[in-house]
């Protein structure tokens, strides 16, 4: 497929800034598992709408206290989705595609999070990058569109109060359309994704 | 109180996306309706088939690659298209094909039987609606059986309709657009889809119409 190399590169990039966030020795370091649901990615008025099937979504990130219950938040995450067509009703797979995003944030924690015990709470808002591959002879991975830039809120409950387990909850958003004069998306509009999954590390 | 709203952002956030990315929908470039007795009707295979084509090269002139040819058609139509709406995959007998091209020196097909026998054109694209006007009916193979063809494309082997490779995939890809829902003849002659074509591959105004053709409600079906 015509987006591989660029899909490598996205890993490579991913892999990049987690080992360049982990040379910082004071950097927590957290890993995730999410399951990430996509809204639609296309719908054309002719009745057809792509979008991304539900895919797993793994994740890497450090966080770094800056005062009292406010952390920053260097991450990515990658998942790997079905892409599906749907003709009015009839939908089909027209193969995978990968979706890299990387993002800074901003969180802060409420309830006993400093003594470690279940029941903290932690939001997020942050904003990043998102790449989005998928068959290119599929709108929309028929227009190259590069990085799109991407806004996301978050959650985080503590479940255990020995290991660091928490579940999360991401909402994400992105622009998609309008890029270029050739791309078929006249109406450019938001796509959301939202991952739900466990986080290990504080 | 500050979770709370947190958590109300983030279901709020769940549910933004009321203004998703979107197409407009289109209008065709001409009428590609195909004229049937008492109405014009749309016809095209259903989304996502892949349509199975034998290519039949008994009696190909000269530097004329009819498999080729039809590869190419397929490549061209779909760079036309959004959402691989269709493919196409070449068979080697006519009994597993829904499609077939020849040249008109050889047939492996006879559709004597429901349409008047092709003479004089440079390709033509046959099919045989069922007396309801609904479906297109199997053709008949030559040396027996029904097989599953709906369509017989026949290209003129005669140089003087045409003399070179070149004019000889315009044809293949011109009859390629009646068998994927082309059903008339563009009155421009920017458009492959013109009577007698003089571009090689579709114009802006053969892939809207193609576009508009594949996603309305197929009035006949193959």
């Amino acid at each position: 497929m015509a987006h591989s190399p660029r899909t490598a590169s996205l890993i490579v990039l991913l892999i990049s800034t987690a080992a360049a966030v982990s040379a910082q020795a004071d950097g927590r370091p957290r890993v995730e598992a999410a399951v990430a649901y996509t809204t639609n990615l296309i719908e054309d008025e002719n009745g057809t709408m792509v979008s991304y099937a539900l895919a797993p979504a793994v994740g890497a990130a450090f966080a770094w206290t800056l005062s009292s219950g406010t952390n920053a938040v260097l991450g990515g995450r990658l998942s790997r989705a079905g892409v599906d067509v749907d003709f009015q009703g009839s939908s089909q797979s027209a193969g995978n595609g990968w979706v890299v995003d990387v993002r800074a944030a901003l969180e802060r924690e409420f309830g006993a999070c400093s003594a470690g015990t279940r029941g903290c709470t932690v939001l997020h808002a942050g904003g990043g990058a998102l790449w989005a591959t998928g068959p290119d002879d599929v709108a929309p991975f028929s227009t190259d569109r590069g990085a799109m830039l991407t806004g996301e809120i978050g959650i985080a409950v503590r479940v255990t109060s020995g290991m660091p387990f928490y579940l999360t909850g991401v909402a994400q958003a992105f622009r998609l359309g309008g890029s270029t004069a050739s791309d078929p998306i006249r109406e450019s509009g938001t796509v959301t994704r939202v991952l739900l999954g466990v986080r290990h590390g504080r | 109180m500050d979770v709370r709203r947190g958590a109300l952002l983030l279901a709020a956030a769940a549910v933004v996306a009321c203004d998703a990315p979107t197409v407009p929908s289109e209008s065709p470039g001409y009428d590609p309706r195909l004229p049937l007795a008492g109405a014009d009707v749309i016809y095209h295979w259903p989304l996502g088939h892949t349509i199975a084509v034998y290519a039949h090269s008994a009696g190909a002139p000269a530097g004329f690659d009819l498999p080729a040819a039809v590869r190419r058609a397929n490549d061209l139509w779909r760079n036309a298209l959004r959402y691989r709406e269709f493919d196409i995959r070449l068979v080697t007998t006519p009994a597993d094909a829904d499609v077939v091209f020849h040249f008109d020196t050889d047939s492996v097909v006879s559709v004597t039987s429901c349409a008047p026998p092709p003479t004089g054109a440079a390709g033509i694209t046959s099919a045989c609606p069922n007396t309801a006007g609904t479906a297109l009916d199997p053709i008949p193979l030559i040396g027996g059986g029904t097989g599953r063809v709906k369509f017989d494309v026949q290209i003129s082997a005669s140089p003087t309709r045409i003399p070179n490779a070149t004019v000889f995939q315009r044809i293949v890809a011109h009859e390629f657009g009646h068998v994927i829902g082309i059903g008339r003849h563009s009155g421009d002659n920017a458009d492959l889809m013109f009577g007698a074509p003089m571009v090689d591959a579709p114009s802006a105004a053969d892939a809207q119409t193609i576009r508009y053709v594949l996603h309305q409600p197929a009035e006949l079906r193959p």
